[in-house]
């Protein structure tokens, strides 16, 4: 891959400890996930690499896609952005799930499905965040959470526009998961910035 | 290695005749002569797409711009496209270089919208309109005139440019098509 001095480039050990909390912080959220929907949480695919900031769209299935987001901001002792990302149709039944409806009985999203799918974000971000934040002792403060119908590319553009400030790749966290009884699925991506990953690696080589 | 067999050389010939779709990736710019390219650009939130063209010659780029200024930080080469303010005079240069002329280019913007509402620092807050005001400040700077635009909103965007009409078109999430 070509770099450059303004390219992320992470060491094996760096890449390693990296790797180490945000696999903690995923089994958190998940965990957090599966307490509030009271049923079990399978993750179906964990994976932490880099890529072009111009692929990550892909990783969602396209720029053109029409998917439902979670966005959550984050700041406190580093910033940056954690997305959620599920297709419009699993959007519905999770939201079946979270307000405890019977499968398939929800048909369109207004104010109060809404919510449901920030409180999800919520749960998974904080829940993220908190595993990382706790084990470094560092304070990482989540915005209330976004929800957006709208191409991924577009969803995805806030992030990345952080990220090609520092950088033309992206180090991205990507887990799929769906539940154990129902067909339901989603993607949950951590975009860390430069900055961000400078202070978290730099905490976690001071312990 | 493998070598091009005449085959392959053939059908690449005959597809460059044929209508060719070019993807323009985030922070990059495309430049063409070929009457019949498309230049594209798939779910653009706070980013915009600058079309320029010039008829006489049928020449046309696209460039995919993510953040109003580098202050003068220098480019790597991977994403030329990425800053408004560095990004502009570069796709006016790479179009010179195929036989377009400055006082025949127009410009067709698209994108900048607020599609995420928060942002974790004042730089990156409304980011988009941001985008939009360098990008328009660039093309001045270069003497260009915009013809159209559609920017801002709420929605991402979708946008083409068809080299041989100088035809932007715009889909967004909500609306459908709309032609410039």
């Amino acid at each position: 891959m070509e770099t450059s001095s303004k390219d992320i480039t992470l060491s094996k050990d760096e890449m390693r400890v990296w790797s180490n909390l945000a696999i903690k912080g995923i089994d958190n959220a998940m965990s957090g996930l599966a307490t509030m929907v009271n049923r079990q949480i399978d993750i179906r695919s964990l994976s932490l690499r880099q890529v072009p900031a111009k692929d990550a769209p892909a990783v969602v299935g396209g720029s053109d896609k029409l998917v439902m987001g979670i966005y959550l901001t984050f700041t406190g002792d580093a910033t940056g952005y954690i997305v959620l990302v599920h297709p419009p149709e699993f959007a519905l039944t999770m939201i079946d799930m979270l307000l405890g409806n019977n499968p398939g009985s929800t048909a369109n999203i207004h104010e109060m499905e809404q919510s449901a799918l920030a409180e999800m974000g919520n749960i998974i971000g904080s829940s993220f965040l908190n595993a990382i934040a706790d084990s470094l002792g560092l304070s990482l403060r989540p915005s209330p959470p976004e929800v957006i119908l709208d191409m991924a590319g577009a969803i995805l553009d806030a992030a990345l526009a952080e990220i090609l400030q520092e950088s033309d790749d992206v180090i991205l966290a990507e887990t799929t998961f769906n539940t154990g009884d129902r067909q339901a699925s989603g993607t949950f991506l951590v975009l860390p910035s430069l900055s961000f990953l400078k202070v978290v690696l730099g905490s976690a080589g001071a312990k | 290695m493998v070598s091009k067999s005449p085959a392959r050389l053939a059908k690449r010939t005959e597809t460059q005749a044929e209508e060719a779709s070019i993807v323009v990736g985030l922070g990059e710019i495309w430049v063409t002569r070929n009457p019949k390219a498309v230049l594209v650009t798939f779910g653009l939130g706070s980013c915009v797409a600058v079309c320029v063209y010039d008829l006489e010659v049928k020449i046309a780029g696209m460039m995919h711009v993510v953040l109003p200024s580098g202050n003068n930080s220098t480019l790597n080469g991977r994403s030329p496209g990425k800053y408004a303010d560095s990004g502009t005079p570069l796709l006016i240069q790479r179009m010179e270089n195929l036989g377009a002329a400055r006082t025949r280019m127009v410009a067709k913007i698209a994108g900048g919208a607020r599609v995420v509402h928060g942002a974790p620092s004042e730089t990156l807050m409304d980011i988009g309109q941001k985008n939009v005001e360098a990008v328009k400040k660039a093309l001045e700077r270069e003497g260009i005139t915009i013809s159209a635009f559609d920017t801002g909103g709420v929605h991402g965007r979708s946008v083409w440019l068809k080299t041989g009409s100088g035809l932007m078109m715009v889909r967004t999430a909500s609306n459908g098509y709309i032609q410039f």
